[in-house]
């Protein structure tokens, strides 16, 4: 069992950390604001969630386990508005079209 | 090891680029992103009440007065007299501070077990919660005391082109917008946060409280 | 396991650190704003590592604070850039 959540985590943990990098590369490589915003998403969303998947196999307790989800959910929603204001901000004239 | 040597070259990188950014603004942001890292640093250093502190006060609470402070300031130059003297003011006080971190006795001398001894009477489980609410209340409340008389004497004595008015709520907020939904949905959240985090500091540990002696260690 | 968490939590921060090159380079406030939610989110990722690989429990409330705290700051900045001419409280 615990060989088999082990497994998931390790999977999981790299998933995100690949996730990471794709955001990353992608704020630095792509060619104007908008671009870079959807590349940021990718890595707020599925990099932090696929990190906090493996960890609520790791979790010691339904306590733990259930913090960090909310930890993810709220990255989630605040991530989604951030976003819109960003591209807002970057549509007024503060970015580089 | 390594990563704490990466963690420590990459905040003094932050910190000197925000030094010698051109844009206000991206100083600021700078500032904020090492704010940040130095919570991190903390967390390193096995004082996570310290990090929360630095992140929520050094990073989001200094970097919205200094976004405030930047965006009224872009328009202006800052003569080179004026930061040439700020630049000779914070060399000699981080002079100072590395001078006594330096010079400490070995052992330090320290307070903290004179706080464990007593610890027993406040009913805290936590030293650095007992230090700020049990032991320094009063001192706290005074501070607070302090910066709400000098307050109302900045308003009293400034001079009257100065006043901007009564402070009121900055702008209609368009109630269908990004940012009301976030707000309308964030601030039970941090409000639930808050009361978790308070909960969780009174039950935790002493084991936290190592940053005083850690100090004397290096 | 906690040699992985570290090395993953490593990873996580130095990919970040090479994001902040983006406030640098940015040539518009938005990449600026947008480096400094990455380095939030990444933080967040390296500090929920960290509390597992090292047993440090505190580290969660940290993340949980620093999620809260990212955006507070974001809408900080947007603020900052789209109205410069209004006096905010």
């Amino acid at each position: 069992m615990s060989f088999i959540a082990d497994s998931i985590t390790i999977l999981a943990v790299s998933a995100g950390a690949v996730f990471f990098l794709a955001g990353t590369v992608g704020l630095l490589r792509f060619p104007d604001s908008h671009s870079r915003l959807h590349a940021l998403t990718k890595a707020d969303n599925l990099g932090l969630g696929l990190v906090i998947l493996g960890l609520v196999f790791q979790a010691e307790g339904l306590l733990t386990a259930l913090k960090i989800t909310v930890v993810w959910l709220v990255t989630l929603l605040c991530g989604a508005t951030i976003s819109q204001l960003i591209a807002s901000t970057a549509r007024s004239g503060g970015a580089s079209m | 090891m390594a990563f704490d040597i990466g963690l420590a070259l990459l905040v003094l990188g932050v910190a000197a680029w925000t030094i010698a950014a051109r844009d206000t603004f991206a100083a600021v942001v700078g500032f904020v992103a090492y704010g940040l890292l130095l919570a991190l640093v903390w967390v390193r250093l096995a004082a996570p009440d310290v990090a929360l502190t630095e992140a929520a006060l050094g990073s989001g609470l200094t970097g919205r007065l200094l976004v405030g402070a930047s965006t009224r300031s872009r328009r202006g130059e800052t003569a080179a007299t004026v930061e040439r003297a700020a630049a000779v003011l914070c060399a000699v006080v981080s002079a100072g501070l590395a001078a006594l971190v330096l010079l400490l006795p070995h052992p330090a001398p320290t307070l903290a077990p004179r706080v464990m001894e007593n610890i027993a009477a406040t009913s805290l489980g936590n030293p650095v919660t007992a230090v700020l609410m049990a032991y320094r209340a009063i001192d706290t409340l005074l501070e607070t005391v302090v910066l709400l008389l000098s307050l109302v004497g900045i308003w009293s004595m400034a001079p009257n082109r100065f006043w901007g008015g009564l402070p009121g709520p900055g702008h209609q907020a368009d109630p269908d917008s990004a940012l009301t939904f976030m707000a309308q949905l964030l601030v039970p959240v941090g409000v639930l946060v808050a009361i978790h985090i308070l909960w969780v500091a009174r039950l935790r540990q002493a084991a936290n409280f190592r940053v005083p002696r850690y100090l004397p260690q290096c | 396991m906690a040699d992985f968490l570290l090395a993953a939590a490593a990873f996580v921060l130095a990919m970040v650190a090479v994001g902040l090159v983006r406030i640098l380079r940015g040539p518009g406030d938005a990449d600026r704003i947008m480096a400094a939610q990455l380095l939030g989110t990444g933080g967040i990722a390296a500090l929920l590592l960290f509390a597992k690989a090292t047993n440090a429990p505190a580290a969660v409330d940290l993340a949980l604070i620093l999620g809260l705290l990212a955006a507070f700051i974001s809408v900080a900045f947007v603020k900052g850039v789209t109205r410069p001419e209004t006096d905010d409280a």
